[in-house]
């Protein structure tokens, strides 16, 4: 046990005599030194203190774990100090100072939640024995158990974790067997469908009303079948807008950034901006007239058929601002 | 028993003590004495069956 040591010095005439009888009391010396003619110098283990006094040695120091240890506990206020320490310690060792969700999905986190709730685990609570977590396993996977493939419970210090993997069936989704139609007119920039019977190519100039993705198939055998459709069709659409203003009311200068403010604001939610055009700008009849030609890239699809007649392309805008 | 390494000696099951000098140490065992002779001998541990020491030995005499 090398835990601690004190140095004593000793003066003595005859050292071999004391070493001898000290080998007789099994106390083990280290570092033997003579510092002066009659005076040597050695570590003794602090366990061996009481047995070194009796031959009145001189204390210098002490090093060591053991020592630092025993000053802790020899000063009053040290030792309240550790005391607490350590009982806090137990104490929190006996309690769940965190619920850790490690999972994917939020809602499935939310209601994870409430189902330790009804276990009445929560920060503060005791922590729980090992057949508890079982039974807390269990009462989880049966309420997830559409939800959830992979769970697993534990704790790890005061932290209770839960992981687990969502299910890959989970993600419920409806499958929708409608055609699509194209809401605009338009020239097909990009096709993105994962599911139906492509009816136009990229490039395709379509027209607001035609079917460009279809929900049935043809087999070899002259089968019709219904398949289910799903996807974006994106095209080029032209629109364009014009609006007016009174010359009398507004500087000249001013005149073309307001009525282009007030036409970009006109513009819907739409997938991107293509291409913006100036196409008329002077004044006519006392109005100042902006008008604009706009490129938009656009998802046209629409489920069903359509049948009237709004935002089809080339369609004008016309906006007078008093 | 004598464990002789490159800085130091151990002296097993050694009986007493007889004399601690820096250039001498001479050890009682079972079989006879020990005498060490060399420069700077010191004892690095005394314990109940065993004696380290360190330094520059010269010569041993069993």
């Amino acid at each position: 046990m090398k835990l601690g040591y004190d140095l004593y010095e000793i003066e003595c005439d005859d050292i071999v005599g004391m070493l001898n009888q000290i080998k007789q009391e099994q106390i083990d010396l280290y570092r033997i030194k003579q510092i002066e003619a009659n005076k040597y110098q050695f570590y003794t283990p602090i366990y061996q203190r009481n047995k070194i006094r009796k031959y009145h040695p001189t204390y210098r120091k002490s090093i060591g774990v053991l020592y630092y240890l025993l000053l802790l506990v020899n000063n009053k206020i040290s030792l309240i100090g550790c005391i607490t320490f350590a009982f806090a310690l137990f104490l929190s060792s006996q309690y769940i100072l965190d619920v850790r969700i490690e999972g994917t999905n939020k809602e499935t986190n939310k209601e994870v939640l409430e189902v330790l709730s009804d276990f009445h685990i929560d920060i503060g609570d005791k922590k729980r024995s090992y057949q508890e977590l079982n039974e807390i396993y269990d009462s989880l996977k049966d309420h997830f158990k559409q939800d959830i493939d992979y769970l697993n419970i534990y704790q790890s210090g005061s932290v209770l974790v839960i992981k687990y993997t969502n299910s890959v069936g989970a993600k419920k989704e409806e499958l929708s067997f409608e055609n699509l139609y194209a809401s605009k007119d338009g020239v097909i920039q990009k096709i993105d469908v994962s599911q139906g019977n492509i009816l136009v190519e990229v490039n395709d100039f379509v027209k607001k009303g035609d079917l460009l993705v279809e929900n049935t198939i043809i087999s070899t055998n002259d089968e019709t079948k219904i398949i289910p459709v799903k996807g974006h069709i994106y095209a080029y659409t032209y629109q364009t807008y014009v609006a007016k203003l009174n010359a009398a009311k507004v500087d000249k200068a001013d005149a073309f950034h307001y009525l282009l403010f007030t036409i970009r604001n006109q513009i819907g939610k739409i997938n991107k901006i293509d291409s913006e055009k100036v196409v008329e700008y002077g004044i006519i009849d006392k109005q100042i007239v902006l008008k604009m030609q706009y490129v938009f890239i656009e998802d046209i699809v629409s489920k069903g058929e359509v049948n009237d007649k709004d935002n089809q392309t080339g369609t004008i805008y016309d906006r007078t601002i008093e | 028993m004598l464990i002789v390494e490159k800085k130091q000696m151990s002296i097993k099951d050694y009986q007493q003590l007889i004399k601690l000098e820096h250039h001498m140490i001479i050890v009682k065992m079972k079989e006879g004495t020990i005498k060490i002779n060399g420069k700077d001998l010191q004892i690095t541990y005394l314990g109940q069956e065993e004696i380290i020491l360190i330094g520059e030995i010269t010569n041993i005499t069993l």
